[in-house]
């Protein structure tokens, strides 16, 4: 009996899973809205992704999330993860109530162990926003435009 | 009489100088003259906005929920100088603290608007008699992207976007019709916008080039005499832009209309002049692709007679 307790205790041991509880990610009311319930999202045919923010969008400070993707096939949200074949493209776009439209500053995106590191995105203002997550033919269609050239893409709505 | 005159012109300039909430800056302008016989007029005002809806392409509107209305509180320091007895010239330096929530904490910050220099001729001068328009004014004005825009801000909550970015050239004419019991002043502009482009703004690693625009401005004034003192003041207003200023990022060119509409009250001294306004961009309902607000202007005008 000590020996199975002793086993659940150390499989209990280690990193939160990747997938936390929409609660346990830090994000406030107004940033539930930009996670699905399952978190697993379709980017095209073959590949799935799942986005975690590590830095909650705000308008105060630059917002970041660790972003995986794994194929459809051989893949599971648990991993393993693939790197894309095409450039990541990532970006914020606002289309305001009175029909304008503008971005934000460019972001980074940093290849890491599992997937990417999306960080530097700034929400520049209250209000209703989106977040492109394409893939590109060429790191140059990736101009932090949305009428720029695209293969895939998913679109999150983000309400701050 | 002149000083009737001078109040509704009061009125008149005041009226068109709240700026555009959001990022995006205003697109309009605003016209200050001197109709009456002064060498100069000095003018303090403070204008007093709250943006509380938009209205899109479509005309629909929708109001702001509570963490993304605007304020914007304007002080506003200008004069017009007589070079002779037809031209004078004149500037408009603002002063403006624009707040919202951030993070849902109410922020502020302050700082210089986009200055206006205007230059004005009397083509009709009042003692012309005409039995039509009693006095008229042609003018040209020009708006400097002193103030920071959404293309050229540093901060990442762009709070300090108090100007268009743009320079504005302004070409307008300003009729006055005297009636025996009051006066009305039709102001009819012109408003070029250049394309620019920005090189180091934080939207984009590239330039930014944004395209022109021929704007206009239509504002009609009626002004009733209640007492030799005070006087009363209904405008209206017609403010289009055909190109906003970030069209750029959308697939076609974006317009905007809103139809300003103010009234005010003026108690004048033999030297001094106090205006009161409210102006109310929601009770006419046809504007489209606009920011809609509500304000409130106080001024204090200081004459020199000539």
């Amino acid at each position: 009996m000590k020996t199975l307790l002793l086993l659940l205790f150390l499989s209990s041991c280690g990193k939160a899973p990747f997938f936390k509880s929409l609660q346990d990610t830090g994000n406030n009311d107004s940033t539930i809205s930009a996670i699905s319930e399952d978190s697993i999202h379709t980017l095209n045919k073959t590949t799935n992704f799942g986005l975690r923010w590590i830095e909650s969008p705000n308008t105060s400070q630059k917002s970041s999330f660790q972003i995986n993707f794994w194929d459809l096939g051989s893949g599971h949200y648990l991993g393993p993860y693939l790197k894309l074949e095409k450039d990541l493209c990532v970006f914020l776009w606002m289309t305001m109530p009175d029909g304008s439209e503008h971005g934000s500053s460019p972001v980074i995106i940093q290849e890491n162990e599992n997937g990417y590191l999306v960080d530097d995105l700034y929400f520049i203002m209250t209000g209703n926003w989106e977040l492109y997550i394409r893939t590109v033919e060429s790191i140059n269609d990736c101009t932090n435009e949305k009428n720029s050239n695209y293969l895939d893409q998913y679109v999150f709505k983000i309400t701050l | 009489m002149f000083l009737k005159s001078l109040y509704s012109f009061i009125i008149l300039s005041f009226l068109n100088q709240a700026m555009a909430g959001s990022c995006c800056g205003g697109g309009g302008s605003s016209t200050e003259l001197m109709i009456g016989d002064t060498k100069s007029v000095w003018r303090t005002s403070y204008i007093d906005q709250t943006i509380l809806a938009d209205t899109d392409q479509s005309g629909k509107i929708q109001y702001r929920p509570d963490n993304q209305l605007e304020s914007l509180r304007t002080v506003s320091l200008s004069f017009s100088q007589r070079i002779n007895s037809f031209w004078q010239w004149g500037a408009n330096i603002p002063i403006i603290d624009k707040t919202r929530k951030v993070d849902n904490n109410w922020q502020s910050l302050s700082g210089l608007g986009d200055v206006k220099l205007n230059l004005g001729y009397e083509f009709l001068p009042e003692f012309n008699r005409s039995t039509f328009i009693s006095q008229g004014f042609i003018f040209a004005q020009m708006s400097l992207p002193t103030a920071p825009s959404i293309y050229t801000t540093k901060r990442t909550d762009s709070l300090d976007t108090r100007g268009t970015g743009h320079f504005l050239y302004t070409f307008g004419s300003l009729l006055k019709k005297r009636q025996s019991f009051g006066q009305m002043i039709l102001n009819l502009s012109l408003t070029f916008r250049p394309g620019q482009e920005f090189k180091d703004s934080f939207l984009s690693d590239e330039s930014i080039q944004t395209e022109s625009s021929l704007d206009h401005l239509v504002s009609l004034s009626q002004d009733i005499d209640i007492t030799e003192k005070i006087t009363g003041n209904l405008t209206i207003s017609r403010n289009y832009t055909r190109n906003k200023i970030t069209s750029v990022f959308s697939n076609s060119n974006q317009e905007s209309l809103s139809h300003p509409l103010s009234i005010g009250v003026n108690y004048s001294t033999d030297n001094y002049s106090y205006a009161l306004s409210y102006t109310d961009e929601m009770l006419i309902p046809a504007s489209y692709g606009h920011t809609l607000g509500r304000s409130f202007t106080i001024g204090i005008i200081k004459r020199i007679n000539l």
